[in-house]
């Protein structure tokens, strides 16, 4: 102590007692427990609170019935029914479902359509099998020799595979693809048109002259095709696209070849796929008697009434059958059902 | 070479150190305890220092790692003196402790004696009081006693040499040389 302080005596020694310390780390202890305590009371309040509200809102969600659109609802179906007739290799199978064995690889092009514009999005597993076996038939495309079921199994599945690669981009596929247009570039006819290429073409006209349905289906696969570099489509899809408007008759009616021999009106397949091109040209409704004419026209004008006459031919499974449909003999089950889910869901068309 | 206080506050603040925390109370209890006899606590002592202790547990993470221990100890042991009177309505004397049973055993056996410091503490007034205890008994820098007591350091300076002044008188008037 400073010696000016040495008149201060020195202060007694109070005894502290011997729980002094214990004392305080014992009310550190409780303070501790305590807090503890109001965290787990905050803790479950919240709970209890978030809980409450949880239940409150799901009830409200049950006392307010959901109002599922129809048309999703049907189509969902018609997925799930084509999923659960998926084969393991990942195709369809057309010939035991009313179709024709031939048209297998076209039929399989059109369910994996199907699966790509569901509703609720499919298994992955399921669209990259069928994706797969899409791919296989495709062999080599510079060696396709467009005939007969060949040329439409080989246009489905190359506009679902073009359909597939702008989701799922894919360096083999584009490799694929690129020689499949290439292809169907050198098959252009002088005239600007495309037409089969075999001797027996489903029985339209023999020998090669240009086809409306050939050229727009081409045009159709051009002018939709994924960023790929194909040298000279352009080109070729003007002259296809100006050969296709000189077929077009002032009646609104669509010439199947130059001859104008057969004229396609409201109940071909042709006349909405020209109309296609002119959105709203025109009405009509779903004759029920041609699937793919039908989800051409719904793919133009697309009415309830429409949508409500297929919903109401679906069969209790999800599918639908129609032995009177024109191409049941040739598709089948699989092709009413797909091209039936994709009337209901009309994009990627 | 033993840790600073610093440093074993540091510990406590970081990891709930209670080994280190009871260094600190083993080194700083008994001053602690004394400074709030001398601020007239002669009963509950022990309480404040103990409320000062868990205070400082409590505020560890707000220690900065700057500052110095012993200062920052005396600034929570303020507080815990302020709510103290505020509690008890005021200052105890230590007549009042005398009277009291049981007496405290550390007072001496008469009520007043001129060599009782704590007698003595209590004739200053209690501005002088306050800063004498923490200057002088409590070691405090004339800086950190202002900082504590919330008033300029000239007044500490003022405050501290005139109850010096007076605590002498006192000892001289009571015991004659």
């Amino acid at each position: 102590m400073n010696p000016d302080l040495d008149f201060i005596p020195p202060p007694p020694d109070p005894e502290i007692s011997p729980e002094f310390q214990d004392e305080v780390i014992s009310r550190i202890h409780h303070f501790h427990r305590r807090r503890q305590r109001i965290v787990n009371l905050v803790v479950f309040g919240l709970v209890l609170t978030t809980s409450f509200y949880v239940r409150r809102t799901r009830n409200a969600y049950r006392e307010i019935p959901v109002k599922q659109d129809a048309r999703v609802a049907s189509a969902a179906k018609g997925v799930e029914w084509l999923v659960e007739a998926q084969k393991d290799d990942g195709t369809w199978d057309t010939g035991n479902s009313g179709g024709h064995a031939a048209f297998a690889d076209g039929v399989s092009a059109l369910a994996t359509l199907a699966l790509l514009n569901a509703p609720d999005p499919v298994n992955r597993e399921v669209l990259e099998k069928a994706v797969h076996s899409l791919e296989q038939s495709m062999g080599e495309p510079h060696k396709k020799p467009l005939q007969g079921p060949e040329f439409y199994n080989w246009m489905l599945s190359l506009h679902t595979l073009a359909e597939v690669e702008k989701q799922m981009p894919n360096p083999h596929r584009q490799k694929l693809l690129t020689q499949s247009y290439t292809n169907l570039l050198r098959r252009q006819l002088s005239d600007g048109g495309w037409g089969y290429l075999d001797e027996q073409p489903m029985g339209y006209i023999q020998n090669v002259s240009s086809n409306s349905a050939v050229t727009w289906w081409i045009c159709h696969l051009l002018k939709n095709r994924p960023a790929l570099h194909v040298p000279g489509a352009e080109k070729a899809l003007a002259r296809g696209t100006a050969w296709l408007d000189e077929r077009r008759m002032t009646d609104g009616k669509v010439a199947y070849q130059s001859s104008n021999n057969i004229i396609a009106d409201k109940d071909d397949a042709l006349f909405w796929m020209i109309a296609l091109q002119n959105i709203g040209q025109t009405s009509s409704s779903v004759t029920g008697s041609d699937a793919y004419r039908d989800f051409f026209k719904t793919a133009v004008v697309q009415t309830d009434a429409d949508l409500k006459a297929i919903q109401q031919r679906q069969t209790p499974d999800g599918s639908w059958v129609n032995p009177q449909d024109r191409w049941w003999r040739a598709g089948g089950q699989v092709y009413l059902t797909a091209m039936s889910v994709l009337s209901q869901v009309p994009k990627g068309a | 070479m033993p840790e600073t206080d610093e440093e074993l506050m540091r510990r406590v603040a970081k990891s709930h150190d209670g080994q280190a925390f009871r260094e600190l109370m083993n080194r700083h209890q008994k001053l602690l305890v004394n400074h709030f006899i001398r601020r007239g606590v002669y009963q509950e002592y022990e309480d404040l220092a103990q409320e000062t202790f868990f205070k400082i547990y409590k505020a560890r993470k707000r220690y900065r790692t700057n500052a110095s221990f012993r200062s920052w100890m005396f600034t929570i042991a303020q507080r815990v003196w302020i709510d103290h009177l505020r509690k008890s309505g005021r200052r105890k004397t230590r007549e009042d402790a005398f009277k009291q049973e049981p007496q405290p055993a550390f007072l001496s056996t008469q009520p007043m004696q001129g060599h009782d410091l704590y007698w003595a503490l209590d004739q200053l007034p209690e501005t002088h009081r306050d800063v004498v205890v923490h200057a002088v008994f409590d070691q405090l820098s004339h800086g950190e006693t202002a900082q504590i007591l919330g008033i300029p350091e000239g007044t500490v300076k003022s405050r501290l040499h005139n109850g010096l002044k007076q605590l002498r008188e006192i000892f001289n008037t009571e015991n004659p040389a």
